[in-house]
């Protein structure tokens, strides 16, 4: 391991434990990882932004627009888009200058518009949509002559696991939407049917909640290995079992 | 040792099991194993034609090939279509992607699509094995001499030869943005990898790229054993872009539909008609907490989530930020924002300033409380969990789109005794709100919070009318579920796909 190795392993150590003694209570040696974190972070995400956005988006394009402006038509056009969204940004500078504050309100309109207008197709076409399409299958499901045999549980020639799948996750999804539905009490009958809905919508969460936490278990073991592995066997020249 | 007492003593055992835990798991992960001798010669001896061959004028070439632009897109894609050569053995494979006959496109479901794209793939395999056959394509801009099998980016751009198994009939050619040069030097060279001076190079070229003022020639081959048809020759052709894209009819009639509902009921609000929007315990309980903090004497905390201000769930979350600023501003209670993006940061400093001047108290608001903190995910976390147990805030606010950090947040607030609601359409991260924090908004009930905080005409028309676009979708959802379910027992599979065809999304 060469030196700036072995110290950006121990620094990284010694940083992993600061974090994790916010598991006891805030300490300064927490504050200190927490600082350095979120100031590191800030400043790493403005270098960034300067680089790959306003470099990489803004300046090389227009240089290169102007070079070849006499050959390619559509670079006037290229121009216009690359200086549309400068101007924009300009004006949310204006907040800096009282007296022409009024100018930032016009690039958040723009931008706060836009996203809505287009988040209604974006929305409609990535969720609703496939949602449905995903929903539309026959409530009964029956093994047909001709076609692959089928290996489940079936009665009458209807197969049962996947008709009794198919019902709960209609009834399922009609209880979730009469849940999100404003427009009456959920009192009586329906009470009992949004209720329904409730229990779907945990035993959801419920998966995705196991799912996620052992996610989050491999990341501790990613930092444990780290710890085991980079830090005390390749830093330290501890050798451990196994 | 004082701190193994009473709760220390939990945390200190909790982390020794938890690292134990994990350690020998660490310790326990195997390497995956390695490919075997036998499975990587059989990748290296997997046929593969060398161009160019001798051309031997027995072969035919493909028979009626046509150039068409690709339908229902921005102009970045053609479709090349050929009858086989009468010496392509393969079974002719169908037109995937778009019927020139029927002029439409093919429609299938996921499931028969996958299977009879199996089937023609064994075959297709199955004859390019037997005789090392098929279709090489070549491309050129038409300004340019002559097409290339090995183009070095000097005489041209780089556009590698296209090879295509037997029994296909579509070629479908959606790669020009890799190739439009611009001036004497925008020529992409032919060495790879590229450098990264080269990548850079390149995509400051793409960005300038535009397909549809570019001309193009097109060659098809049918190649077998080593010989090759003559060429057929398409010059001077190219892609264009279409205004209406005819897949995305039902997120018309769904919009419009929707739009009329919406606008009827905001009309409706504003002639005074009372309209009934049921409780949420969630947005019942925002004035409370509110409340609590200024008995307290503590802050409010706010987050508006890690999404950008073109968001949905952001620009919900202002709005409810704004109902919580006002009651702030009201009792005299701080109030601090901590935001992720500074574009968000001004939106929400808009938000709080008008909340006070609304109140009659702009001599309040002190703007630093809305700050940019980082605009990295878990450093945010821990800048949110600093601020949590420094502050000592009495309530927090989540409202917003969440990611991973969502249990960072809720679990420091929630053992630094803060009241907590959250507001999120992350249905990934709800199940973490729901067991850290007090009141949860899920999904609608989130931007349903606006309307039923404000009473704002227009927002309780905008709710009723969305409320009752999900009212039609559930009875036309039903509706073609009965259909689809009666034509399946009576064996009528096309009914039942063209009621899923109803539905049908871009990418299905």
């Amino acid at each position: 391991m060469s030196t700036p190795e072995l110290v950006g392993t121990w620094i990284a150590a010694l940083l992993t434990f600061c974090a994790l003694s916010f598991l006891y209570k805030d300490n300064p040696f927490y504050k200190f990882a927490e600082a350095l974190f979120v100031g590191v972070s800030a400043g790493y995400g403005a270098a960034y932004v300067v680089h790959q956005v306003f470099y990489q988006d803004v300046i090389i394009p227009l240089s290169v627009c102007f070079q070849v402006a006499g050959q390619e038509p559509s670079a006037i056009l290229q121009v216009i888009n690359r200086i549309v969204p400068c101007i924009l940004g300009v004006m949310i500078l204006s907040r800096f200058i009282p007296s022409i504050g009024w100018m930032s309100r016009w690039p958040l309109a723009f931008i706060i518009g836009y996203g809505t207008g287009f988040n209604v197709v974006y929305i409609v076409q990535t969720f609703l949509l496939p949602q449905i399409y995903g929903m539309i299958t026959p409530l009964v499901e029956i093994v047909r002559p001709g076609e692959a045999p089928y290996e489940g549980l079936t009665w009458g020639g209807v197969m049962v696991l996947n008709t009794v799948s198919n019902l709960v996750l209609f009834v399922g999804v009609l209880s979730v939407i009469a849940y999100f539905f404003f427009s009456k009490a959920h009192t009586g009958s329906y009470g009992k049917f949004t209720r329904f809905g409730v229990w779907m919508l945990m035993l959801g969460f419920g998966a995705t909640y196991g799912n996620t936490v052992m996610a989050r278990m491999s990341l501790l073991i990613g930092r444990i290995q780290f710890l085991l592995y980079d830090w005390i066997e390749g830093a330290i020249g501890l050798s451990l079992p196994g | 040792m004082r701190f193994l007492k009473g709760r220390g003593a939990y945390v200190v055992g909790g982390v020794v099991v938890a690292l134990l835990w994990c350690a020998t798991a660490a310790l326990g992960q195997t390497e995956p194993p390695a490919a075997t001798e036998s499975e990587e010669a059989a990748e290296a001896e997997a046929p593969y034609p060398q161009f160019p061959m001798p051309e031997d004028p027995g072969l035919r070439p493909p028979q009626d090939v046509e150039i068409v632009d690709f339908p229902d897109d921005e102009g970045n894609c053609l479709l090349l279509n050929w009858e086989p050569s009468p010496d392509d053995s393969a079974p002719a494979r169908p037109r995937e992607f778009f019927d020139l006959k029927r002029g439409e496109f093919r429609f299938m479901s996921a499931a028969h699509k996958q299977q009879r794209r199996e089937e023609w793939d064994a075959a297709a395999a199955e004859a390019n094995k037997r005789e090392r056959s098929g279709y090489v394509i070549r491309r050129k801009p038409t300004s340019q001499a002559e097409f290339l099998w090995e183009p070095n980016g000097e005489t041209g751009p780089v556009f590698s030869p296209v090879i295509i198994l037997p029994g296909f009939r579509q070629y479908q050619d959606n790669d020009f943005q890799f190739l439009v040069p611009i001036g004497e030097d925008s020529v992409l060279r032919g060495e790879s990898p590229p450098t990264p001076e080269e990548l850079l190079e390149m995509r400051e070229e793409q960005s300038l790229l535009d397909p549809r003022l570019t001309r193009w020639d097109y060659e098809i081959r049918y190649f077998e054993d080593g010989r090759m048809s003559e060429p057929v020759v398409m010059a001077n052709t190219g892609p264009r872009g279409n205004y209406y894209n005819r897949k995305w009819t039902n997120v018309l009639l769904m919009g419009l539909v929707s739009s009329i509902l919406i606008i009827s009921f905001i009309f409706s609000a504003r002639s005074g008609r009372e309209l009934y929007v049921r409780p949420v315990a969630g947005l019942q309980a925002v004035d409370d907490a509110v409340g609590r903090a200024t008995e307290m004497g503590r802050p409010i905390l706010f987050s508006a989530g890690f999404a950008g201000v073109d968001n949905i769930s952001t620009i919900a979350a202002m709005v409810i930020l704004g109902r919580i600023a006002r009651i702030a501003a009201q009792h005299g209670t701080k109030i601090i924002v901590p935001c992720l993006d500074p574009v968000v940061m001004t939106a929400l400093r808009e938000v709080v300033r008008e909340a006070y001047v609304s109140v009659g108290r702009p001599e309040d608001y002190e703007e630093d409380r809305i700050f940019y903190l980082t605009g990295a995910q878990f450093a945010y976390a821990a800048g949110m969990a600093g601020i949590m147990v420094r502050e000592k805030t009495a309530a927090n606010f989540y409202m917003g789109y969440y990611y991973a950090e969502s249990l960072i947040l809720a679990e420091t607030g929630f053992m630094a005794g803060s009241i907590q609601i959250v507001g999120t359409d992350s249905y990934t991260q709800l199940p973490f709100f729901i067991v850290a924090c007090d009141y949860t908004l899920m999904g609608e009930e989130f931007f349903g919070a606006s309307a039923y905080l404000s009473r704002e005409p227009k927002l309780l028309g905008s709710l009723k009318g969305q409320d009752y676009s999900k009212l039609l979708i559930a009875v036309f959802m039903t509706a073609a579920i009965l259909v689809a379910t009666v034509a399946g027992l009576a064996g009528a599979d096309g009914i039942a796909e063209w009621t899923q065809q109803l539905f049908q999304y871009a990418s299905s």
